[in-house]
Formats: structure tokens, C-alpha cells, sequence
């Protein structure tokens, strides 16, 4: 896995198993990686992904069984969304308003793409089923 | 596990290259040694290992004195040097001859490992350095040692290899296990290192694991540099400062760039060491 | 696995020892053979119309023993040239014991153990060919015939085979010492090492000598002496000696005190070795 450099690692990793849960890849009550499998898939040392999990467990989206391994939550999809909406309020969005003031964009310009991009997205998951 | 206690060393009594270093390492890490060339890194890994008798203080590894060199400490040591030497006998006799003076050796860790590494069941005389440098690594890898010394174990590796060899890292690390890893190119092996020693000129500069570092310290390209901000340290180019700094409790925490970590260590010494010590 | 001495260790070390070296091994030994048995062609070629030389056999068999076992405990650790062979070395689970016993079994024992019995099954062959083969000039008496008959080297009395063993002994203890001391050109140093203490040796000796007796008293030479004269110079009333039992104590002691001294220093050099 490329880590990109401004976050600290097990948090990126942290990130990555959001998506997963939001993606459906991982589910709600069922097992997801051990600390070394995933140490291993992504070449990173163990103890950071022991971390990532102490993290997630804190924010209560995963839970460690003992002797059995780490699984996803009930309700976890709520908080991976909330935790994942509050990263990109605190984070991305700043930095967007930063370019955008540096660009002279407007608001309503990036609603019209916002419209824009969920029409297109649309017609191409009905093109699909 | 292992510790030094006001450890002298030189290779003559005149010109001492460590002096009264104290250094302390714990298992279940995975250290990454850092430092210029001719810093004394291998001279510090063969300290551990026994390779060299310390002058004066009292160095222990796993509560035993190393240059004693009993068995019972030997077996739980495996150094795998920069360069390496290789017999010549077919790759499976090579593991054989080794096996029985590893009571922990697992022979089907070895040849898994050497599936990994793909390494030819032949000879090793008719195999690359890269492929022996494998084979040594695999070897050691699987006598499930306590203490593992790499010395600058990505040379010779191709870019494959060197993506197995991280694999293989994590897939064996342990509470138990102590993997120290002396190199020079920092990036081929980050995101394992988890504990950081960093050397220069006989000194410990720093002995402190990366989370207290991104805690403590920010790593980020900033656009421009401000009077107002103290650095300790910055690279400029034109595609902006690469900058180190203390870190705010506003700030976010970043990762760590060893490269960056490295240079500001060796130019801003006091800095750094007045951080983290 | 226990820090004692272990035998199973050995056992495991020896086995190493000649997979990894068995080819070197068998190179030095098919040379030598080769060697030796040339020299032999040769000699009983040049022999068939004469007698089978039995000094130049003999010959043959010193410089081949102390030759060869000297040159091959003196390479024994040549490996340290490589530093990586010497960290592999050093920290195989093996105590210091354990891996010197390794080189004083090759060198000790199996190289003169190796050479004996090449050299007697040469000889055996050599000599039954010659006897053979051998066409006796018509003028020889009957009586001079059984000179034409070739005795195996081992059978003649006049090999002095316990001093020969003595001395490769010792000599092979030093050149091991000396393997142990130098990582470059060994046994040069060591030969040279050797001469040059003799050498001093020898002088000190004599300067001591000198300074305890004047030299007029040492019937022997000044060298070396063992006995001493009373009187005159040109009439001595008498000879002064060492008592008989220090001779043969003396004779005892040196080479054993020599040897023990080798070996314990080769423990200490591989235990102190660092790199």
C-alpha cells in the first residue's frame, strides 16, 4: 500500500478499513483481518495496526473478541459514516475553501458539478442494472 | 532486552568510537538504525551480536554477556551481515547444516520462505548475490532467533524481493522477537520500523519509537517559510520547504518522513536530542 | 541445547566442516596422490636396470608430510580473509571448544591418517611393481641379488617414524597457530616467524651459556652443550653432565610444553577473535 505523507500511518490504515466497511467488503458482525494478516498484506510493522485497531475500537467500530479476533460492529456503517464525515469536514473541506478562495470559485459553480456529478452517477448505476 | 551501560568502544584504546553510550532495546520492535556513512552502525550491530568485545561498561543481551559466546546466546542471534559468503552446496543442505544448531529452526519456514523469494532449488554457487543474500535471510528468518540483525539487508535485493522481505518482516515479528535493521535507504523499509536509533559520530543522537516522534514532531511541504515559526530543520526546492518543527497541539499529527527525521538529526543535533531525551 | 561441551555438537560441526569443504578436500588430496605417485613413476622407471632407491623415498615421505600437513593447517582458517565467513563462523551455536576440536581432528589426525595410508598403499604398489618388473644385471653375484629386491619403506628400520610424528606434531600445531594469527599469507609468516625465533633462540642460548661459563669449558661447541669440563682446557680431569633422567624429562616436556602451549593459544585466538 502507498501512504500518502500528510497523515500518520495508522490512521491511513484506520481510513482504509472505513471504506471497506462502507464498501460492504467488510460486514457488520463478521471477522476482519488479524493484526498479521493485514501487517502483512499491507508490509507494515504489526504494532501499527494494533494501533489502528485500538483506535477503531475506541471509536467503537470494531470489537475484539478474545481468542477469536477483531469484528465489525452492528451499527458500525452510522459510525464509520460519522467518523469518516467529521475527517472530511475538519480536514478536506479546509483545505477545498482554501483553493477556492485562491481560485475565485464560487459556491454555486461547485454545486452545479455537485448536481452534475450525482446525475451522471446516477444514470450509470441504472445503465448497470 | 538488550542494554548498554556506559559502553566504550573503539578499535584502538586511542581513538574511541563510542563513548559511554547507554542505549536500551526492548522486544517485539522492530528497530531501524540509522546513520551516515562510517557512523559506526555495524560496529554497534556486532557489539550486540559479540562480534566486538566493548572496552570498558557492562553491555547484556537477554541477560548474558555476549562476548562470552555461549551457545544458549548464540542460538538466539542471527546477524546476517551486508556482505555475505556463501558455500557452495545445494541451497537444501545449506538449511540442513545449519538446522540442528537452532533448537527453535522450522524447516518448513525455510523452504516457505524460499518459495517466497524464489529462490532456485540448485546450488548456490549458481545463484545471484541477490538470491544468496534470500537464502541467508530466509535462513535466518526461520531459525526463529530472538534477536535478528539485518545490515543493510535490502542491498542486492531487486524491487520484488524487497517487497517480500517486508512481508516476511511482519509475518514474523513477535512480543519475543527483536529485528534490528541498519540502512541506508530509509524508504525501502518505513512503514516497519517502529523504534528508531539514529547514530552520528559515536553518539546516540536519538533511541525512541515513531509514534512519540510524529507525536512530538510535524513533517509537511509548506509553500513558504515564515520568520515567525521556529524549524529545526527544512529542505528548500522549488517545489516548496520541506519543514520539521515541534509540533502544536493545533497541529495534526503526520507521517513520518524518515529521510527528513535523518537529516535534521544529523544537522540539528541539540535539537533533536533536546526532544527526545 | 546445553553451554558444556557436547559431542553431538562435534559430530554436527565435522559434518559441516566436510560438506562444505569436502571438494577443497578432495583437490588437496587427489594433488598430493597425484604427486607422490608421479614421483614414484618416475623413480621406478629410472630403476628397472638399478636398485629401487629407498632414500629418495624417504625423502618423499618427509617433505610429504611435513610439507602438506604444515601447508594444510596453515590454510585451515584462511577464511577469515572473508568477513562474512568469520561472522558465520563466530556465532554458530557451537562453544570455542567445540569448533577448535574440529581443526585439531583434520589436522591431527585425519591428514596424517589420510597420508599414511596413501603413502604405504603407494609404496606397496611401487614396490611389488619393481619387484616384478625388475631385470637384473647378468654380471650381479647371487649373493648381491636381494639388493635388487625393493623392501616396503615401512618395513626398513631405519625410518624414524615416532620422531616423524613428533615433529609433524609440533610443526602442524604451529602452522594452526599461525593460520589462527594471520589472515594473509599464513604460512609464509609463520615459516618466517619460526626461523627467526629459532634463530633468537638459539643466540640467547648461547649468550647465556656465555655468561655463566666461560666458553673454554663447553666441550661441545658453544651452542648447545650438555656437559661441561673441569681443568685445563687441553687436559680436563673430568667432565661435568646433566643427570641422565633430565635428558630424557627434557625430551618429554619440550615438545608436549611446545604443543600444549599451541593449542591452548589457538583456544584463546578463535575465543578472542573479533572482527
Amino acid at each position: 500500500m502507498h501512504f500518502h505523507s500528510n497523515k500518520a500511518i495508522y490512521i491511513q490504515i484506520a481510513d482504509l478499513i472505513c471504506e471497506k466497511i462502507l464498501s460492504g467488503i467488510f460486514k457488520e458482525e463478521e471477522r476482519i483481518p488479524s493484526v498479521r494478516e493485514l501487517a502483512v498484506d499491507l508490509e507494515v510493522n504489526p504494532n501499527t495496526v494494533m494501533r489502528t485497531y485500538e483506535y477503531l475500537q475506541d471509536l467503537a467500530i470494531i470489537s475484539n473478541k478474545r481468542g477469536v479476533g477483531f469484528f465489525v460492529n452492528t451499527e458500525s456503517i452510522e459510525r464509520v459514516t460519522a467518523y469518516l464525515r467529521k475527517e472530511f469536514m475538519e480536514q478536506e473541506l479546509p483545505n477545498l475553501f482554501k483553493n477556492m478562495k485562491i481560485l475565485a470559485i464560487n459556491i454555486n459553480e461547485i454545486d452545479q458539478l455537485y448536481q452534475h456529478y450525482l446525475q451522471n452517477n446516477l444514470n450509470n448505476s441504472n445503465e448497470k442494472k | 532486552m538488550i542494554q548498554f551501560n556506559n559502553v566504550s568502544f573503539g578499535y584502538s584504546k586511542q581513538k574511541l568510537l563510542y563513548t559511554n553510550i547507554n542505549l536500551e532495546l526492548t522486544a517485539g520492535s522492530v528497530y531501524g538504525l540509522l546513520g551516515k556513512n562510517g557512523a559506526g552502525k555495524s560496529t554497534l550491530l556486532k557489539l550486540m551480536a559479540g562480534l566486538v568485545y566493548p572496552l570498558h561498561g557492562k553491555l547484556s543481551v537477554f541477560n548474558a554477556n555476549p562476548t562470552k559466546r555461549a551457545p544458549s546466546f548464540m542460538h538466539e542471534v542471527f546477524f546476517i551481515p551486508e556482505e555475505i559468503d556463501t558455500p557452495s552446496l545445494h541451497v537444501l543442505d545449506f538449511g540442513a547444516e545449519h538446522m540442528p544448531f537452532y533448537p527453535k529452526f522450522n524447516n518448513e519456514q525455510f523452504l516457505d520462505y524460499l518459495k517466497e523469494f524464489d529462490i532456485p532449488m540448485t546450488n548456490l554457487n549458481n545463484m545471484s548475490f541477490g538470491q544468496k543474500k534470500k537464502v541467508w535471510i530466509a535462513l535466518g528468518m526461520a531459525s526463529n532467533a530472538s534477536l535478528i540483525i539485518l545490515d543493510e539487508p535490502t542491498n542486492g535485493l531487486d524491487i520484488p524481493s524487497k517487497r517480500k522481505l517486508r512481508k516476511l518482516i511482519a509475518s514474523v515479528l513477535n512480543e519475543d522477537t527483536c529485528i534490528i535493521i541498519s540502512t541506508h535507504q530509509v524508504k525501502d523499509l518505513d512503514s516497519l520500523i517502529d523504534k528508531i536509533i539514529l547514530v552520528d559520530e559515536g553518539e546516540i543522537i536519538v533511541n525512541t519509537d515513531t509514534d512519540s516522534i510524529t507525536e512530538k514532531l510535524v513533517f509537511k511541504l509548506s509553500p513558504d517559510i515564515s520568520s515567525t515559526e521556529q524549524y529545526l530543520y527544512y529542505e528548500s526546492s522549488l517545489a516548496g520547504n520541506l519543514i520539521v518543527k515541534e509540533r502544536t497541539p493545533e497541529d495534526e499529527t503526520t507521517k513520518l518522513d524518515l529521510e527528513l527525521f535523518f537529516n535534521a538529526g544529523i544537522n540539528n543535533k541539540n535539537g533533536i536530542k533536546q526532544l527526545f531525551n | 541445547m546445553n553451554n558444556e561441551f557436547s559431542f553431538r555438537r562435534v559430530l554436527l560441526l565435522l559434518r559441516k566442516n566436510f560438506k562444505e569443504n569436502g571438494r577443497r578436500y578432495l583437490l588437496m588430496f587427489i594433488a598430493g596422490f597425484g604427486i607422490i605417485f608421479l614421483i614414484y613413476g618416475l623413480l621406478i622407471v629410472g630403476s628397472f636396470h638399478n636398485m629401487f632407491p629407498s632414500g629418495d623415498r624417504k625423502m618423499l615421505f618427509t617433505i610429504g608430510i611435513f610439507l602438506g600437513g604444515t601447508l594444510f593447517s596453515a590454510s585451515f582458517y584462511s577464511f577469515f580473509k572473508s568477513q562474512p565467513k568469520t561472522i558465520q563462523f563466530l556465532l554458530l551455536p557451537a562453544t570455542t571448544g567445540e569448533k577448535l576440536l574440529i581443526s585439531f581432528i583434520l589436522t591431527q589426525f585425519v591428514y596424517i591418517i589420510v597420508f599414511l595410508i596413501s603413502f604405504i598403499s603407494i609404496d606397496w604398489l611401487m614396490c611389488t611393481i619393481y619387484n616384478e618388473f625388475v631385470s637384473i644385471p647378468k654380471w650381479i653375484v647371487e649373493q648381491e641379488k636381494h639388493y635388487y629386491k625393493a623392501t616396503y619403506l615401512f618395513n626398513s628400520n631405519t625410518v624414524l617414524i615416532k620422531e616423524i610424528l613428533i615433529m609433524y606434531f609440533i610443526t602442524t600445531s604451529i602452522a594452526h597457530l599461525g593460520s589462527l594469527s594471520f589472515i594473509n599469507n599464513a604460512y609464509v609468516k609463520t615459516v618466517i616467524l619460526f626461523v627467526l625465533t629459532v634463530v633468537a633462540l638459539i643466540f640467547l642460548n648461547n649468550k647465556s651459556l656465555d655468561l655463566m661459563f666461560p666458553e673454554t669449558v663447553m666441550p661441545r661447541g658453544q651452542y648447545f652443550t650438555a656437559s661441561l669440563s673441569i681443568g685445563d682446557k687441553h687436559q680436563p680431569i673430568g667432565i661435568v653432565k646433566l643427570p641422565n633422567g633430565w635428558f630424557t624429562t627434557i625430551a618429554w616436556f619440550l615438545p608436549m610444553f611446545l604443543y600444549m602451549s599451541c593449542w591452548t593459544m589457538s583456544y584463546f585466538k578463535i575465543k578472542e577473535k573479533q572482527i
